[in-house]
Formats: structure tokens, C-alpha cells, sequence
């Protein structure tokens, strides 16, 4: 695991408070377990496509157009 | 009508058959549906497969339609056939919980299309089906209604998040089901009980009034005992949807014309490093003599590689985790002690991941979707295991995969189901096996973009030379 995210518990409260979820202090290790891995692989991914070889790839997202729009009224 | 089969005899039959049956005037749709019923009643307290089950509307829609068929009027190929809905998939007027308890008093005001699609087809909606929790999470042991069993071996979880669809189906209350599929919920409990079920491309099949869990991701199939059985539900769903406007237009085939065309001369993608690495060794060994089979058939099997194939399951549950997240804010806000304890954790961590995250994950995807395009130059399918592993107990969080190691069962159940969630390209998966405890081994075929009649026809020719799928639990 990276050591820049090894998360403890004052770690996940400042994240849920940036969140706005009221977290309670019991579930602050439980997510913290869960979410070090996770995100230590996320960033992981990140260095990858922040490489420059990937620079002009872009993000699936879409943009749906509902059903008869732009149809000749 | 008239028949000289048993309850029994009834649900052993395929889909495919129970329908010709049925048009032939063989056997009575209120036959199909009783034979149906009293095998739920006879296992379901042990499998908690189901969450609702329709008994006296399911009889009287067949009643309906006995009267119909006998005054020459079918509905379409479904006719008389009697399937089951997973529990997130809304039907009007019937409870639709999601495996929830927050959703537990829901009553849809509008079907699903898939739902409208399959009455109009003919099928039968025999019950919803139990499932993980809102979908989100891969046992389907669900705090609400049960956790779910596999009929193989009732000690062992039948995978998820569609595992009372994969249940049902595989001891024969019912003759197919819908499933939802995000990051392997249709392919993972169908390789897991040793049926049939596609997750087909990202589009072509409506979502319409389908809980979500991950938009960009989701999707819905039929999961079946045979190839033959998944290709006829298939053709009742598919196509556009003017109330889905992530459905294009793009034609839809006969799913089922090129069932015996067999595989000569289709070239076989495997990705050696990828597809072969870190699997328990009976998974390995039916997915090997798979792919034999297909070249004993005429196939030729093709070495390729994709460079960026790792890292797709960080993507997969960076995406899974903040789409769910988004969708659950306010009631994980206003009752999260109404979740199960691992889908508010999920939840939580959901809320935790930065827009950066998301948003390199979702770019990850078109590198690897780029890139499985570009395989497709050289190849018309790929094969790999549908999951690492066999049927662990119920309830368990990890699994050992490698002797000793125990691994989170989120990460490793998704090793092979994510790259078509992420690509968005169509996946089979098809029993090719059994492990030394008699429970089943499944691959995945990966198709092109809208290729899905190649996928069953694949399927179709291996399930024609092996007999995997003629094999039923003892339950």
C-alpha cells in the first residue's frame, strides 16, 4: 500500500466532514480500513492516466439527447 | 390440454422446450406455473432465492392465457413460459424492495420496459427474486430478506448481486429470470450455479425503472439454463427504448438464427497473463479445456495483448463506489441504519473518493475500451474465467484464492467481470466445468459492441459438445 494513503481515523473524519456526512466515530475505523486500499489503487490509476501518453484521452461520459428532441415541430 | 408429466418432468425442461410445449398445446401454462410453485414451496425456505412470490396472479395470467391459446391467440414466443424478476426490476402494482429495506414498501406505478416487454412476450412473472442488498455487493447475503443459497451446496453462497435470479434458476423453480448486471452481477451468480447469463452491451436493453447502483455501468439479462433458452429471453428484451435514451437504435437480430452455425474458422482472444493468472486451480483447468473444445470445434485460439488491463478493478470500484453513493445520499443521510452493515460501509467509502478519482477512472475506461477495439482487429471473441474461484460459504467477506491468502471478496470476485462493465462490450457466460466438490466453473466470452448473436452461438456449439448444463443440483 502507498503510505500517502494510509488513512486513520482523524483522516476519514475530515473526509466525511468535507462530505457533509455525519459520520459517527465508531464507523471512522471501519472506513478507514475499507477506503486505504481503495484509494491507495485509485491513485494508483491516477499516475497512470495523468501520464502524458494518455493526455488526450477523454472520459466516458455522456450526454444523453431524450427522445424527440431536436425533431421539426 | 393434456400430459402425461409430472411436476417434476415439467421444470426440468428448458425454457426453449416449456415453450414449444406450450405453443404444441402439450402442456397448459397454469401446468408450467403450478409445477413452478410447488418447487418454490418445496426449496425456497432453504434458498431464500425469492423476495415475492406472484402465486395467484401468476396462475391467473396462465388461466388467461390457456383461454387465449385455446382461441388461437398467442402473446409471442414467451407464451405460457413462467420466469422470475430480480427484486430491483419495478413491476406495476407489485412491491419492488431492491432487496432493501428502504424501498421495502415501494409500489411501482409503472412496469419496467424489460418487464413490459417479457409480459408482452408471453412470460409468465412468476416472483421477484432475492438479491444483495440494492445490488451493491457480490454474495447476496441479504440482512432483509435471507441470505441466499446455492442449490449446489446450500452451505455456499451463490455469488451476486443477482443470486436469487442465478438460484432460481439452477434449481428449476423457475425457467429463467432477469438479472442486473454493473460490475458482474448476472455473469458471477451464473457461473456460480452453474447456469446461463449474458450482460449484454452497455445500451441494448433498457434500463428504464431499474433501480440503479451504477448508471454509466448498468444493465440488464436473462439468465437461463442453456444458451438457447438466454438467446429467446434475450430477443423479448433487446432493442431500443424511446423512455432509456442510453438505448441507440441499432437493429436488433433473431438472437437465436445462428444458433447451429458452430465456430469454424472464429478466432479466440486470450490474454495469457491476465486470463490465466492468480486462479484456483479447477477454474483454470475448465477454462483451458474449454478452449480446447472450441478448437476441437474448428476455432483458433489467439494470444493478444492489452497493456493496460491492470488497474481495472480499482476503476471498476472507484466507479462503483461513487455512483451508488450519489444515488443513496439522502437515505444514507436520513436512515442509515436501515442499510446492511456492508452496503452503508460501501456507501460511506463511496462518499470519500474525489472527482479526480472518478474522473480518471471513467477516462481509464476509454483507454481500455480503445484498446479492446483495437484486440477486435485481430480477434471476433475473448475467453476467460467468469471469476477466479468457486462457491466459498455463505456469509463469508473474503476468499482464498492462492493457498493461504486470504483476499477481500469485493476486489477478487470482480477480476474478470470488470473489463466488459468497463468497455461496455457484451459478455456470456456459459458453465465449462465442475471443482472437486462437484460445484461449478463458468468462462465469460466477450463479444464486440452489439455482437451478442456471435456470443451465443459460441455458446450454443460448446454447450452442444459438452453436457455441463444437463447437470442438475440434488436439492
Amino acid at each position: 500500500m502507498d503510505q500517502e494513503t494510509q488513512l486513520d481515523e482523524a483522516a476519514v473524519r475530515a473526509l466525511a466532514l468535507a462530505a457533509g456526512l455525519a459520520l459517527p466515530a465508531e464507523r471512522e475505523g471501519l472506513v478507514a480500513e475499507q477506503l486505504g486500499p481503495w484509494l491507495s489503487a485509485a491513485n494508483q490509476l491516477n499516475r497512470k492516466m495523468a501520464a502524458e501518453e494518455h493526455r488526450a484521452v477523454a472520459p466516458i461520459t455522456a450526454f444523453v439527447h431524450p427522445a424527440g428532441e431536436g425533431d421539426e415541430s | 390440454m393434456s400430459t402425461t408429466r409430472t411436476s417434476s418432468e415439467l421444470v426440468e425442461l428448458p425454457l426453449a422446450r416449456a415453450a414449444e410445449l406450450v405453443e404444441s398445446g402439450d402442456v397448459s401454462p397454469v401446468e408450467l406455473v403450478d409445477a413452478c410453485v410447488e418447487r418454490i414451496d418445496a426449496v425456497d425456505d432453504q434458498l431464500r432465492a425469492y423476495i415475492t412470490v406472484y402465486r395467484d396472479e401468476a396462475r391467473e395470467v396462465a388461466r388467461a392465457q390457456e383461454t387465449m391459446q385455446r382461441a388461437g391467440h398467442r402473446l409471442g414466443t414467451l407464451h405460457g413460459v413462467p420466469v422470475a424478476l430480480k427484486d430491483n426490476i419495478a413491476m406495476r402494482g407489485l412491491r419492488t424492495t431492491a432487496g432493501s429495506k428502504i424501498l421495502d414498501g415501494w409500489i411501482p406505478e409503472e412496469d419496467a420496459t424489460v418487464a413490459a416487454r417479457l409480459k408482452s412476450s408471453g412470460a409468465i412473472l412468476i416472483g421477484k427474486t432475492n438479491m444483495h442488498e440494492f445490488a451493491w455487493g457480490g454474495t447476496s447475503a441479504n440482512p432483509h430478506h435471507g441470505f441466499v443459497r446455492n442449490p449446489w451446496n446450500p452451505e455456499r453462497f451463490p455469488a451476486g448481486s443477482s443470486g436469487g435470479s442465478g438460484a432460481a434458476v439452477a434449481a428449476r423453480t423457475a425457467f429463467g429470470a432477469l438479472g442486473t448486471d454493473t460490475g458482474g452481477s448476472i455473469r458471477l451468480p451464473s457461473a456460480i450455479n452453474g447456469i446461463v447469463g449474458i450482460r449484454p452491451t452497455i445500451g441494448r436493453v433498457s434500463n428504464f425503472n431499474v433501480i440503479p447502483l451504477a448508471w454509466s455501468m448498468d444493465t440488464v439479462g436473462p439468465m437461463c439454463r442453456t444458451v438457447e433458452d438466454c438467446a429467446l429471453m434475450f430477443n423479448a428484451i433487446a432493442g431500443a427504448d424511446p423512455r432509456d435514451g442510453a438505448t441507440p437504435n441499432v437493429p436488433v437480430t433473431d438472437y437465436t438464427a445462428d444458433l447451429r452455425r458452430g465456430v469454424e474458422g472464429v478466432r479466440i482472444g486470450v490474454i495469457p497473463d491476465y486470463f490465466f493468472h492468480h486462479l484456483q486451480p479447477p477454474v483454470e483447468r475448465s477454462v483451458r479445456d474449454a478452449l480446447a473444445t472450441f478448437e476441437h470445434l474448428g476455432a483458433t485460439v489467439v494470444e493478444v495483448s492489452v497493456d493496460n488491463i491492470h488497474g481495472n478493478i480499482s476503476a471498476q470500484l472507484t466507479i462503483e463506489s461513487c455512483e451508488p453513493s450519489a444515488y443513496h445520499q439522502r437515505w444514507l443521510r436520513e436512515r442509515p441504519e436501515d442499510y446492511g452493515d456492508d452496503v452503508r460501509l460501501l456507501l460511506e467509502i463511496g462518499e470519500m473518493h474525489s472527482a479526480v478519482h472518478y474522473l480518471q477512472a471513467q477516462r481509464y475506461r476509454a483507454l481500455l475500451r480503445a484498446e479492446f477495439l483495437e484486440a477486435f482487429r485481430s480477434v471476433d471473441v475473448f475467453v476467460c474465467p467468469t471469476l477466479p474461484f468457486t462457491a466459498t460459504k455463505v456469509g463469508e467477506m473474503s476468499v482464498e484464492i492462492e493457498h493461504g491468502v486470504e483476499e477481500d471478496m469485493l476486489a477478487a470476485i470482480m477480476q474478470f467481470t470488470g473489463v466488459p462493465s468497463l468497455t461496455g462490450l457484451p459478455s456470456l457466460a456459459v458453465p465449462c466445468g465442475f471443482d472437486d466438490d462437484a460445484l461449478p466453473v463458468g468462462m465469460q466470452l466477450i463479444g464486440q459492441p452489439f455482437d451478442e448473436a456471435r456470443l451465443f452461438r459460441l455458446g450454443a456449439a460448446f454447450q452442444e459438445a459438452t453436457d455441463f448444463h444437463t447437470r442438475a443440483p440434488t436439492l
